[in-house]
């Protein structure tokens, strides 16, 4: 309504209304019972009237994807893959952490604070930091940045690098899927791998693909936000990762059942 | 029984029977629980209700929490006058009303007058047309009634008109009745869940599907790969999945977490309502859901369709309508035998119904009717596809071009491609619908965010689809292309602009706008007081919207020439675009928005300045 076009259009408008609205002497005459109180709801509605709508809500999640027992056999090893998020649709606050826990000892623990925007359809890009944690290595910290979303398909990606200091890099990939049996019977195959650009000895890390994980898992939605699950999952570590892990008496590969559940709220 | 039907569809385990039986709008049925049929109060039987109707030129109404039982779970609701449904407004046409609203809830409150031609002060929306009435506050109303028909009357403040202040509002014609009948009765549709409606607003914004229990399984799949090939249901499963939508998503809300009501009654119990055979029965249907739109039939009865939102249109014969969320209509259904009829209203998404019965005698309860099939979209509700919109750098877009599978004439659509687009292809393969206009639409840039998924290059400006679910053979449906003004529109002269509004949506973030931007966004649409605006809308979504207007009729473009329908709620089908002219004639500012409660507090809301 801003262009010279559209004021030339409403001069017309307004000849024409003098002539056409049967009943309406001219433009500015209001039918009866109109008064400068509803002119004033037209622009300037007063200041202490309150938001008509809030559609710019904040709304909180954590979702725990994993809380699962691996090896139930001898209860051992408990793993936990949560995020967490709060803000509005477009821009929120994103935590993730992973780990697990052998004995009183944490290993491979990883937790991130991120902020994500929403970029794209399906798509919110995502800042921050990460630092990784273990029982029996030393930490190390991490400025990340990456991607989630809903890759064509349906199927949940996660693509996150990281710089770390002496020109340390990583990559980390996860993408995962839901097929559902029934409306509540979900089996979802997952795959995610961990790529550094060097060796990191002091953390049994070495250059190039240094662990991958697959697995599947069924689960029952009790409700949305509740499914206990089953499962199967194989993770192995290779190239220097491995050597290291033999050297030290590991396990290089790995294939475990899982008992667990998915809740979020 | 009806609801171990209802649910089972669903997955959802059977409720226990006993439970059900006691299912009752305590509210509005209280008082007769357990006496089967209600004897009620002469004054309260005039439309039929079971509750206070309120008549004259001084009403007062009260806002206030009320304990209810819908479900067989106590809840709280927000009831008017202690009922819900809200007691039926009788008034006059001519009349000076003021209506005295009393806050007895700890909220703000506020009452909007729904298709009520008024002073934009008087409205009722909070932040648009007045302060909003605070609570232990009482704010009286006032206004010449300058119409006649059925209306009601609703919340506009935060979540209670989902938690129940929703009600019938008749208005007499002053020169006496345009429609004869023997009998009047109001049907107020509605959908009530136990759950808070900010609960549900919250689980749709971190799960968007969370209420849709019928999405399609891997046994689906398998079933169409025996039945079509194994191309063909892969063909249609990678069409969907490009966009990562479903064509199972029908209704965002379900029942679940529903449980329709007809008049305040649960299906378990039923509304019911009395006839003798011959008589003329009017019925006047008002769907005051937050977010259900009804499919509404009486088996074994053709209803003449005599109004819509209000305005008295020429008959019209049919088998069943299609209400969108905040539509009226008017039918006049004559039973000649003597048994009990059916009122079935099927959500849309068939997971549940209201139910009610027309009874030759007091007790007698119909047979409840088997719900038809589940609707599922196909790609004729999407238009045609010529992109994604804000994916640039973050996928592949060679899949999803004008030649890919959602251009509409690919073998995907298992051998049913057709030159010209696939509108009006029903899910079952059946019927080709007539030929659609199929007009190119192009898309403020506003639309490339997050907040737009789809940006269709054509869509169909067509008023004869009934939509889906409904294009099948054997029943007469109702279309917008049936409705023709009895009286002639008050203006007929050609618009003087035309505005272009797109409904946009991102389901997967449960974010829904104008054109891609939010009300909060938003600068108000303004028209100057006395043009003549052509409003266009095209649907951008996999979804119907009904897009309300306040304090000015929409008059659909439908071809009926000068007997264009007036109304105040216009349902725009997925893959639809609607015309409608507005004669911008009350000054002030007015509410303009999507009337599916979730969709409008996310955001699919404009402010509308007349001066």
């Amino acid at each position: 309504m801003k262009n010279r076009k559209s004021h030339v259009a409403l001069a017309a408008t307004l000849v024409l209304t003098a002539f056409a609205l049967p009943g309406m002497a001219n433009a500015d005459a209001y039918p009866e019972g109109v008064t400068d109180k509803d002119l004033a709801t037209a622009d300037a509605p007063p200041a202490d009237w309150p938001a008509t709508i809030h559609d710019n809500p904040v709304t909180y999640a954590l979702m725990a994807e994993q809380l699962e027992i691996r090896n139930p056999g001898d209860l051992n090893t408990f793993k936990w893959d949560v995020q967490g998020w709060g803000g509005t649709d477009l821009d929120k606050l994103w935590f993730k952490t992973e780990g697990e826990r052998t004995d009183a000892k944490y290993d491979g623990v990883r937790a991130e604070l991120l902020y994500s925007r929403a970029v794209a359809d399906y798509w919110d890009l995502q800042a921050g930091v990460r630092t990784d944690l273990a029982s029996n290595t030393a930490s190390r910290s991490w400025a990340a940045f990456g991607v989630q979303g809903l890759a064509p398909n349906f199927f949940e990606v996660q693509a996150t690098a990281y710089a770390s200091d002496n020109a340390h890099y990583a990559l980390r990939g996860e993408v995962s899927y839901d097929i559902m049996f029934t409306q509540r019977l979900v089996l979802t195959p997952r795959v995610d791998a961990m790529f550094y650009s060097k060796d990191d000895p002091k953390r049994e890390l070495g250059a190039g693909l240094s662990s991958a994980e697959a697995g599947v898992r069924l689960r029952y939605e009790i409700r949305r936000e509740l499914a206990p699950y089953i499962g199967v999952n194989w993770e192995r570590k290779f190239g220097s990762t491995a050597s290291m892990a033999r050297a030290g008496g590991g396990d290089v590969e790995l294939t475990t059942f899982v008992v667990g559940l998915r809740l979020w709220f | 029984m009806t609801n171990n039907e209802q649910f089972s569809r669903n997955g959802m385990p059977p409720v226990a029977l006993s439970r059900r039986r006691f299912v009752q709008g305590v509210a509005a049925g209280g008082l007769l629980a357990g006496l089967g049929l209600p004897t009620r109060p002469a004054r309260a039987s005039e439309f039929g209700t079971g509750g206070e109707v309120l008549k004259g030129t001084n009403i007062d109404l009260s806002i206030a929490p009320l304990g209810v039982n819908f479900t067989g779970a106590p809840a709280t609701a927000i009831a008017v006058n202690g009922q819900v449904p809200a007691p039926v407004l009788h008034l006059r046409e001519g009349d000076e009303v003021r209506l005295r609203v009393k806050n007895a809830t700890p909220d703000l409150a506020a009452i909007h007058w729904h298709g009520l031609l008024l002073p934009a002060t008087q409205d009722g929306v909070p932040g648009i047309s007045f302060a909003g009435i605070k609570p232990g506050e009482t704010h009286t109303y006032a206004f010449k009634l300058r119409q006649h028909g059925t209306y009601w009357y609703h919340s506009h403040a935060g979540f209670h008109e989902p938690k129940g202040v929703y009600g019938a509002l008749i208005v007499e014609p002053r020169e006496g009745p345009t429609i004869r009948a023997d009998r009047d009765y109001v049907v107020v549709l509605s959908d009530w869940s136990d759950e808070e409606p900010a609960a549900i607003f919250d689980n749709l914004k971190k799960q968007a599907d969370y209420y849709n229990f019928s999405q399609r399984t891997f046994f689906d799949f398998t079933k169409d790969v025996a039945e079509k090939g194994l191309g063909a249901t892969l063909d249609d499963r990678l069409m969907w999945g490009a966009m990562n939508m479903t064509p199972t998503d029908i209704a965002d809300v379900t029942a679940y977490t529903y449980t329709y009501l007809m008049n305040g009654k649960a299906p378990a119990e039923g509304w019911s309502a009395l006839f003798r055979p011959g008589e003329r029965i009017r019925l006047r249907f008002i769907n005051a859901s937050s977010m259900t739109y009804f499919d509404v039939r009486i088996p074994g009865l053709k209803m003449k369709v005599v109004a819509a939102d209000g305005n008295d249109v020429e008959p019209v014969s049919v088998d069943e309508f299609r209400m969108g969320v905040a539509e009226t209509y008017d039918v006049i259904v004559e039973p000649e035998d003597d048994r009990p009829y059916a009122v079935f209203a099927q959500s849309m998404d068939r997971s549940g119904y209201a139910f009610g019965t027309l009874a030759p005698r007091a007790g007698m309860r119909a047979k409840v009717p088997a719900m038809d099939p589940r609707p599922m979209l196909t790609m004729a509700d999407m238009g045609g596809m010529a992109g994604m919109s804000g994916m640039s750098g973050m996928q592949d877009m060679s899949g999803v071009t004008e030649a890919s599978p959602m251009g509409g004439n690919n073998a995907g659509m298992a051998g049913m491609s057709h030159a010209g687009g696939m509108h009006g292809m029903d899910a079952s393969g059946g019927k080709v619908m007539p030929a659609a206009a199929m007009i190119e639409v192009t898309h403020p840039a506003s639309e490339d965010g997050p907040g737009a998924v789809m940006q269709p290059s054509s869509v169909s400006l067509t008023y004869s689809d009934p939509g889906p679910g409904l294009r099948k053979k054997g029943r007469r449906v109702l279309t917008y292309a049936d409705l023709r003004g009895v009286n002639k529109v008050p203006v007929t002269r050609d618009p003087d602009r035309e505005i272009e509004l797109h409904l946009t949506g991102n389901m997967e973030r449960y974010m829904w706008s104008f054109n891609g931007v939010k009300f909060s966004d938003a600068d108000p649409i303004h028209m100057r007081y006395g043009e003549r605006v052509r409003v266009r809308l095209v649907n951008d979504t996999m979804m119907a919207h009904p897009i309300h207007l306040h304090g000015m009729w929409s008059e659909i473009d439908n071809g009926q020439g000068d007997h264009r329908p007036l109304k105040h709620t216009v349902n725009v089908n997925p893959g639809h675009a609607i015309d409608y002219f507005v004669n911008a004639d009350a000054p002030g500012g007015w509410a303009y928005h999507c009337h599916l409660v979730f969709h409008m507090d996310a955001g699919m809301f404009r402010k509308v300045s007349v001066s």
